[in-house]
């Protein structure tokens, strides 16, 4: 990917968290490497999906963007600033141009506010006079399928599906650039998903939005990403163009994770056992590729040597010794 | 103990017109609505539907664990011949656990936190086969390794929270499977587990379960699991089946609006589509169900006599019944 034409470029982003153990006196026994040499890039209009399992950094990836979590390494790149230094001030300045959506609305909801001092909240904390608030909710309610009337109203009032709305409603207030979503459709059932990913997808269009899509359905990802990256254990170890990814999956943890999804025409099963093992710490610390315990083709250099990440093909990059 | 010489023919499990009413208050909710469906021996029923369409209720109906205080259950469960509904507390107590047991989504909320793995396997097997301390401590072993748990031995002493999500609903699993019941009430067993996990553990219960010829009632909202799992499906909405058949026919030619609906909302796994076709509006809530059939309301189908009655689970095809006077056209492939 070239600098130039990307709005945000992440390189070697790293984050670590320690351990604390002990019975009667805490001290540190280890450390967990929640993100760890982490790089991308993303274009202005893109989608990137980010997919993994539980624990495998991607959320965290996503507030290091936002620098909502300090990185320990590394930098972001946000339209050409370096976010990683600004001091505070600028910092808020910037975060505005970046807005997070998260999977459970309603938890980052005040519920006594009505819904629409929660949607121009980012506006009033950014200094905006009351009427251009007022002004701006009224557009915004009817941008994400709710009525201007809604706005008296409070967060309860609403099905999952409606405070999803609120929350991108809220997002959109300060007209960000990029939206690092986090799950957004998660926890909706699916007849809900499709409207909210339809939603998100003609809001993308209008205003040219950039987003990081964190989820761990592969199947929505595929709907709405244009190129995903596949994390684990703090790492990415593959990415692609979509059709590349799911296409011709090249790291053998990318195939392990697309051949786990249960298919929904009946008949065509999976092949029993594809998917072994659980993700947890390499009993050899971290200095080979983390996936080697699980792997069917592991081989000894697996185990202390960590796997380059390098291209494989037009635009499609992963991190694995097979591929050497 | 059970009455045997039931013919093969006779359903397993046979749920006739089951409905839960909540009291709260002066109010009454119907959590469902006479909800019907036969299990034979040793198969597979998908009960599938969104949040609110009653399959967890279900569920906790036919292990009669909902509270006579809170509910009240009407219908019919037979189950091996006897009706469970009708059945003595202290008489249901003998067959829960021993012929009928469930798992839970979330291992964490069955599994005892201060009791040890091998405690809380050997309780069934002391309770229900009366068996002695060491011969329920190796049986409980032997379980652990059916489960595929590494180092069996070790692991009866460990405590839940030593284990991993996956791990502990192996655990669970070991507990169900423990008297060899004949039916298993799954209730969104592998929801709570990352995707790798959940096909390890879906290919076990389907191991276990042709080993050991049990029932499975498996409850879930992931359309993909019941396609994998299930030879039968029945499809839930606000309360009521809404359609019944084998998998193939469901997914292959939903009649009812609303299961075809769910099939388009599920993103393409093969193909290229530029749009998701959702279904628009919401679940109705069950303390205001509109007047007929509750999908009327979504529903692209829906003409006046919808709004007015509620259509029942009516054959539509030989062994397929969908409650819908306009059901889709039989034609119709619906390729997720």
């Amino acid at each position: 990917m070239i600098a130039e034409e990307a709005l945000v470029v992440a390189t070697s982003l790293r984050k670590t968290y320690p351990i604390y153990g002990g019975t009667f006196i805490k001290r540190r026994t280890g450390t967990v490497h929640a993100v760890d040499d982490v790089s991308f890039a993303i274009r202005r209009g893109e989608t990137l999906g980010l997919v993994g399992e539980s624990g495998c950094g991607k959320s965290t990836t996503g507030r290091l963007l936002m620098r909502l979590i300090e990185p320990d390494g590394g930098s972001v790149r946000f339209d050409g600033v370096e976010m990683t230094t600004l001091d505070r001030r600028r910092l808020n300045e910037e975060r505005r141009r970046i807005q997070l959506m998260f999977q459970d609305p309603s938890s980052a909801f005040n519920p006594r506010m009505r819904v629409g001092q929660i949607v121009s909240e980012p506006m009033r904390l950014a200094g905006a006079p009351d009427r251009a608030q007022r002004a701006r909710v009224a557009e915004l309610l009817p941008l994400v399928g709710l009525t201007e009337e809604q706005a008296e109203r409070f967060p309860h009032q609403f099905s999952g599906g409606q405070r999803q709305r609120i929350g991108i409603a809220r997002a959109l207030a300060l007209r960000p650039e990029m939206i690092v979503c986090d799950e957004p459709v998660s926890a909706l059932d699916v007849s809900i998903q499709a409207q909210v990913v339809n939603l998100l997808q003609d809001l993308q269009q209008q205003f040219g939005l950039t987003y990081l899509f964190i989820s761990h359905d592969l199947r929505v990802v595929r709907h709405i990403a244009d190129r995903v990256a596949v994390m684990y254990l703090g790492r990415i170890v593959e990415l692609a163009p979509k059709a590349e990814l799911y296409g011709s999956p090249q790291h053998p943890y990318t195939r392990m994770l697309l051949s786990a999804v249960p298919k929904t025409k009946p008949g065509a099963t999976r092949t029993p056992t594809a998917a072994a093992g659980e993700a947890g710490p390499a009993p050899g610390g971290r200095q080979g590729c983390l996936f080697a315990p699980r792997c069917p083709h592991v081989m000894p250099r697996c185990r202390d040597e960590i796997p380059a990440f390098r291209p494989v093909a037009d635009r499609h990059s992963a991190a694995c010794h097979l591929l050497g | 103990m059970m009455p045997a010489a039931l013919s093969e023919a006779t359903p397993l499990l046979s749920v006739r017109d089951l409905t839960v009413r909540f009291r709260s208050g002066r109010e009454t909710v119907t959590a469902i609505d006479r909800v019907s469906f036969d299990v034979p021996r040793g198969r597979v029923l998908g009960l599938v539907g969104e949040s609110g369409s009653g399959k967890s209720v279900t569920a906790l109906a036919l292990m009669r664990l909902l509270s006579p205080d809170m509910a009240e259950i009407a219908g019919e469960v037979r189950f091996d011949g006897r009706d469970l509904v009708a059945l003595p507390e202290g008489e249901m107590r003998r067959v829960r656990g021993r012929h009928l047991s469930m798992i839970f989504q979330e291992p964490m909320t069955s599994l005892n936190p201060i009791a040890s793995i091998g405690n809380q396997i050997c309780e069934p097997l002391r309770l229900h086969l009366g068996l002695g301390r060491k011969a329920a401590r190796d049986r409980a072993a032997e379980l652990l390794a059916m489960v595929a748990i590494p180092e069996p031995r070790r692991r009866l002493d460990q405590y839940p929270h030593e284990l991993s999500g996956g791990m502990r609903q192996r655990v669970v699993i070991a507990m169900a499977i423990a008297c060899e019941p004949r039916l298993i009430i799954a209730d969104e067993p592998t929801t709570a587990l990352d995707v790798t996990t959940q096909a390890q553990i879906l290919d076990l219960l389907r191991d276990l379960q042709s080993r050991l010829g049990m029932a499975i009632v498996m409850i879930t909202h992931d359309l993909g699991v019941v396609a994998e799992f299930a030879d039968h499906v029945q499809v839930m909405y606000a309360g009521r089946g809404v359609e019944r058949a084998a998998v193939r026919d469901v997914f292959g030619h939903p009649r009812h609006p609303y299961t075809g609906g769910l099939l388009r909302c599920i993103p393409d796994f093969d193909g290229d589509q530029d749009r998701l076709v959702g279904i628009d509006g919401t679940v109705p809530s069950l303390t205001n169900l509109p007047p007929g059939c509750a999908y009327a309301p979504r529903c692209e189908r829906a003409q006046d006599d919808c709004r007015i009655v509620v259509p029942d689970l009516e054959a539509v095809a030989p062994a397929h019944r969908a409650a819908c006077f306009h059901p889709l056209e039989f034609a119709r492939e619906v390729s997720p």
